[in-house]
């Protein structure tokens, strides 16, 4: 049962199309594991629907027409989708939803997890947008020490379960944490959680040395 | 960043809130659509109260639905003519009134039209009307061009979905495929400025605050115009049972 969802304006947002791609991300792939927030996607969807079928009509040339008609008639026009195919082991495919899988770039187990703390791996995945986007696997009943957020991160649950003293988190869930925030995460105790997390990188240093510095700070 | 921007709004859930009970309402009539179709439910729950629904409008989206289908199955091009010249013109004129220029309208509306052809043994009229199905993909379309990355996208058929439950919400109300003919007359009888907001907000990137700076009026004016004006298409939608 999952109860915390994406807040309604980020949901309208994806729908409408207008949401910022790492949070798009967030949504999608929380909405892979929650039929709810699919069928609120649906509603505002219906709505740019309705618009569309009372929209006023611009003149299309036959031109266009004879254009498209050019396009779908070509020799390589099947159904090939242009998105990258990855192969993902059977394990991959039942905890990561499919919005993420082009992230991934390898099966769970192949990626580059290091060490985060204490029964913690993390695994960076390629910048989103302007976010930073990982996964993070906790292990069973570790405590995460507490500590805030510079920026904005989201903390989508993959499986597994923590608990913040708070709420508690389980597979679908999305947790919303900043700068006000100060925590100390839990995971439940019997078995890792995986998370997928997205962070705004607030203040980012590009030149050399700031990449250098990053790299310290970050870790 | 935009979604900053509108949580920063006060009073922005509760415009929110009515997107979702409208849209939630459209999607009623849909199911009921579908419903409709296998079951021969219509007569049993009728049309909405004495509401003189256009039957031109209602088979013209049934008439799409059969199209796609005889695309996706049979590559009609015959069919794929007549959603050419029922939807190109549509998805060029909202894209142009949203502030594309010609030419980004008319790339997006030709992309469009080609992956319609490309998708179309997707299309499932049980679980989307033929223009929310294709309001995704021009939706879609369009962001993929403006970035070099393709949009996060949710794939209805993935096996993954299979077991994380898709209840539909409510009860359907309708007999047929009338979620055009109802948006488009409470549409028409909004004030222009509230319908233009409404449009606004949802075809173009653009926060309340940049609405207000491209209206030339305040903020506050265009926060309590857009409530009012989801406000009453609520009211207008309830008041016919939805």
């Amino acid at each position: 049962m999952i109860t915390h969802h994406p807040a309604d304006d980020l949901v309208v947002d994806y729908a409408t199309g207008s949401l910022a791609e790492a949070e798009s991300l967030l949504v999608a792939t929380h909405a892979s594991m929650c039929g709810e927030c699919r069928a609120r996607i649906a509603s505002v969807e219906a709505i740019g629907a309705a618009m569309l079928d009372v929209a006023e009509e611009a003149v299309v040339s036959d031109e266009a027409f004879a254009s498209v008609i050019a396009k779908i008639s070509s020799a390589n026009d099947d159904d090939a989708e242009s998105r990258p195919v990855v192969d993902l082991d059977t394990e991959t495919r039942r905890l990561v939803p499919p919005p993420l899988r082009p992230l991934l770039g390898a099966s769970l187990s192949a990626l580059k997890w290091r060490r985060a703390g204490r029964g913690i791996k993390k695994a960076e995945l390629p910048d989103y947008g302007d976010h930073r986007v990982a996964l993070l696997e906790i292990r069973a009943g570790q405590k995460v020490p507490t500590h805030t957020h510079s920026g904005t991160e989201y903390t989508l649950v993959l499986s597994g379960a923590f608990s913040d003293g708070r709420s508690s988190y389980r597979a679908g869930d999305v947790a919303l944490a900043d700068s006000s925030i100060d925590h100390a995460p839990v995971a439940d105790a019997d078995a890792p959680c995986l998370c997928l997390t997205i962070q705004d990188g607030g203040t980012r240093l590009t030149g050399p040395i700031g990449r250098f510095l990053n790299s310290v700070v970050n870790g | 960043m935009q979604t900053a921007a509108h949580r920063s709004i006060d009073g922005s859930q509760k415009a929110l809130a009515s997107i979702f009970a409208i849209g939630a309402a459209l999607r009623g009539a849909d199911r009921g659509a579908a419903d409709a179709q296998k079951v021969g439910r219509r007569s049993a729950k009728g049309y909405i109260g004495s509401h003189d629904i256009s039957a031109e409008a209602r088979n013209t989206m049934n008439d799409m639905a059969a199209h796609l289908e005889a695309i996706g199955t049979a590559r009609d091009k015959a069919a794929f003519e007549e959603v050419f010249r029922f939807y190109a013109p549509r998805i060029k004129g909202v894209l142009v009134r949203n502030g594309a220029g010609p030419q980004e309208a008319e790339e997006v509306m030709q992309e469009t039209m080609v992956l319609i052809w490309r998708k179309a043994a997707q299309f499932d009229r049980s679980k989307a009307s033929p223009s929310a199905w294709i309001y995704t993909i021009a939706r879609n379309r369009r962001i993929d061009l403006l970035r070099k990355r393709q949009r996060p996208e949710l794939d209805p058929e993935d096996p993954f979905f299979a077991d994380s439950g898709v209840t539909p919400d409510g009860e359907e109300t309708y007999g047929a495929r009338q979620r055009g003919e109802i948006i488009e007359e409470h549409l028409k009888i909004l004030p222009p400025e509230q319908l233009l907001l409404v449009q606004k907000a949802f075809y173009e990137d653009m926060t309340h605050q940049a609405i207000a700076a491209e209206l030339d009026i305040p903020l506050g004016t265009v926060k309590s115009r857009l409530r009012i004006a989801l406000r009453d298409l609520r009211a207008k939608l309830s008041g016919v049972d939805l």
